[in-house]
């Protein structure tokens, strides 16, 4: 093992990764969940160059070093810490303060980013604060929050007229079964989501947070170690209806 | 995770349970010797045996919208013009003979939302007043009551995309409570209402109450489980809170907390089976008091937390809701909460369902 490859590893080991990121002199991240294989299934744009594109809720930021990687201009917005997540009155007992941002620091700095990461709430998004983009890139998100149609309304507030956003969430399989009607089941179960939605509830609150095409890209099971299988759709929507005030 | 749905059969003493795949119980649902031969079969042998079946009361077939009595009386008359003038949503009994024409009637079904009859000495609140009927009806058993409401209808919780037309159609200028104050001043009310979204219910703003009373909301709201965590921030330790809200029929029979997402198609946004609004409510009972979290199911109408701290009462709504047809029976569709904003475009949906 090179010099160079010791001290990347120093710094990576004692943090506890969520993604999985290939780092320079060969180190990788231990992460919980690991997209490399699945990149090509989100539908990400191969070039783009000259896109403003935005990770919501980025964590260790794999997604927006990826769309950097691509030659996108990346804004990635993340809570300063897990307390302050969505958590029901009875498990709030639950919420933990860990800093968010620390693994992610290490990476940008290891990999020469240049992405900007702010601190924000998706609940807080908004055309004033942070402007519109080409993408906007959502991942594993909506089943975490209380109000996701609230955090949809925003992504689309923030997705410039000729933009796209990507919404990948997992889903329930079996409420998927019911001829398309839009179910969601609601449960805390061990503090980790509130809902778990169909396919057809995720379309149809893009479809009522303003996207005028939504569209389905892919379902796959995701690549991570949970306890049970966490079965993906990804999901673009396009045509964003222009709020007020814009 | 998995989904199923239960059925238990009883003929005579006989007893047997059955759990099924959700799907599958579906497809049986929907196949013709089901439905021809097994079903009638099943209902016949029911009878036979003499047992009643186990269903939520019918509901109360209910008069179409009365129009205002029409009394002799000089001072009726010179009344009579005032409450025309407004569109009422709560029925409710004026002075001098004089019922408004409200869009609702929760009269005749009073008993069935477990209202205290002796409610002096206790604090309530109503939740989204309205017209007041109800804060009026809990201030007519002795409680000191007060009652909030949206200003305005901008703040309804409209989709981002929708509120430019709402605010083109005057929804900011179409001020609420008309219909409270003309009551309150007839009734001689001494009810006190503020201008005050259940998002921003707390207990700085007005304390804390031993009643808390909310019905027909939690559809309307983007966010039902918000409403929810602030109504229980207000209650005392010993109070309680009756929520009283549509449901989703359709998905009684499966096992577990399934709600149908609505879109707002019909200013609806979600539509939760019973459980699911059960399930709701427990999530944010407040800790201190999380040791006494069992459930009594009482009837299809109404369930009560004993020793009671929140406690429910549900009511039915028409399957074909978020498909736009029309509803029927008292549990209408509240579009005429929202006279005057304009019609939400019929866009058509992306398609949806499996592949």
């Amino acid at each position: 093992m090179t010099p160079e490859a010791q001290a990347v590893l120093e710094r990576v080991t004692g943090l506890d990764w969520y993604h999985t990121i290939d780092l320079p002199h060969g180190v990788t991240t231990p992460g919980y969940v690991d997209h490399r294989a699945q990149v090509a299934l989100y539908g990400l744009p191969d070039d783009m160059r000259g896109l403003r594109a935005l990770d919501v809720a980025t964590y260790d930021g794999f997604w927006a070093f990826e769309m950097e990687r691509r030659g996108a201009e990346v804004t990635a917005i993340d809570l300063e810490s897990l307390a302050q997540c969505d958590f029901p009155r009875r498990f709030r007992h639950h919420a933990v303060d860990y800093q968010t941002g620390a693994a992610f620091q290490v990476a940008h700095e290891l990999l020469g980013s240049r992405v900007e990461r702010k601190v924000m709430s998706v609940y807080d998004l908004s055309p004033a604060t942070v402007g519109t983009f080409d993408v906007v890139f959502l991942s594993d998100l909506l089943l975490h929050l209380r109000d996701p149609a609230l955090a949809l309304e925003n992504v689309c507030a923030v997705t410039a007229p000729a933009g796209f956003a990507i919404v990948a969430e997992p889903y329930n399989v079996d409420l998927d079964r019911f001829g398309g009607l839009p179910l969601s089941q609601f449960g805390f179960e061990q503090a980790v989501g509130w809902w778990q939605h169909s396919v057809a509830t995720l379309k149809t609150m893009m479809w009522a947070a303003g996207f005028d095409n939504v569209e389905e890209t892919a379902r796959f099971r995701l690549n991570c170690r949970a306890a049970i299988p966490l079965i993906k759709v990804v999901l673009r929507g396009s045509c964003p209806i222009v709020a007020p005030g814009q | 995770m998995s989904l199923a749905t239960r059925k238990r059969l009883r003929l005579g003493a006989v007893e047997v349970g059955m759990s099924l795949d959700a799907q599958q119980a579906e497809r049986i649902r929907q196949s013709a010797p089901f439905r021809y031969v097994l079903r009638p079969a099943l209902r016949a042998l029911g009878r036979l045996t003499g047992r009643r079946r186990d269903r939520a009361p019918a509901l109360p077939v209910l008069p179409p919208r009365r129009a205002v009595n029409l009394p002799r009386t000089p001072e009726a008359q010179a009344l009579l013009d005032r409450v025309n003038a407004i569109e009422w949503y709560h029925t409710i009994e004026l002075p001098h003979g004089i019922t408004t024409p409200g869009f609702v009637d929760h009269r005749d079904q009073l008993h069935l939302y477990g209202l205290p009859d002796d409610m002096r000495g206790l604090r309530a609140l109503d939740v989204a007043t309205y017209d007041g009927f109800w804060a009026f009806e809990m201030e007519r058993r002795g409680a000191e009551v007060t009652a909030i409401d949206i200003g305005s209808w901008a703040e309804f919780d409209i989709p981002l995309p929708l509120m430019a037309q709402a605010r083109a159609a005057g929804a900011a200028e179409q001020i609420t409570g008309n219909g409270f104050r003309l009551a309150h001043e007839l009734l001689g009310s001494r009810v006190r209402r503020e201008v005050l979204s259940v998002y921003h219910l707390a207990p700085e703003r007005f304390g804390t109450f031993d009643v808390v009373f909310l019905s027909d909301l939690l559809l309307h709201l983007r966010d039902p489980q918000k409403a929810l965590e602030n109504i229980c921030s207000v209650l005392r330790p010993g109070g309680f809170a009756i929520i009283a809200d549509v449901y989703n029929p359709r998905l009684e029979h499966l096992e577990g907390n399934v709600t149908e997402f609505a879109g707002f198609g019909t200013y609806v946004w979600w539509l939760p089976s019973s459980a699911t609004l059960k399930a709701m409510m427990r999530e944010h009972r407040c800790r201190s008091c999380a040791k006494n979290a069992s459930l009594s199911g009482m009837s299809r109408w109404r369930w009560r937390w004993r020793p009671s701290r929140l406690s429910a009462c549900a009511r039915r709504c028409p399957t074909n809701m978020s498909s736009g047809r029309r509803w029927t029976g008292s549990s209408a569709p509240r579009t005429v909460r929202t006279a005057g904003l304009p019609r939400l475009p019929r866009r058509t949906l992306p398609a949806c369902g499996g592949r």
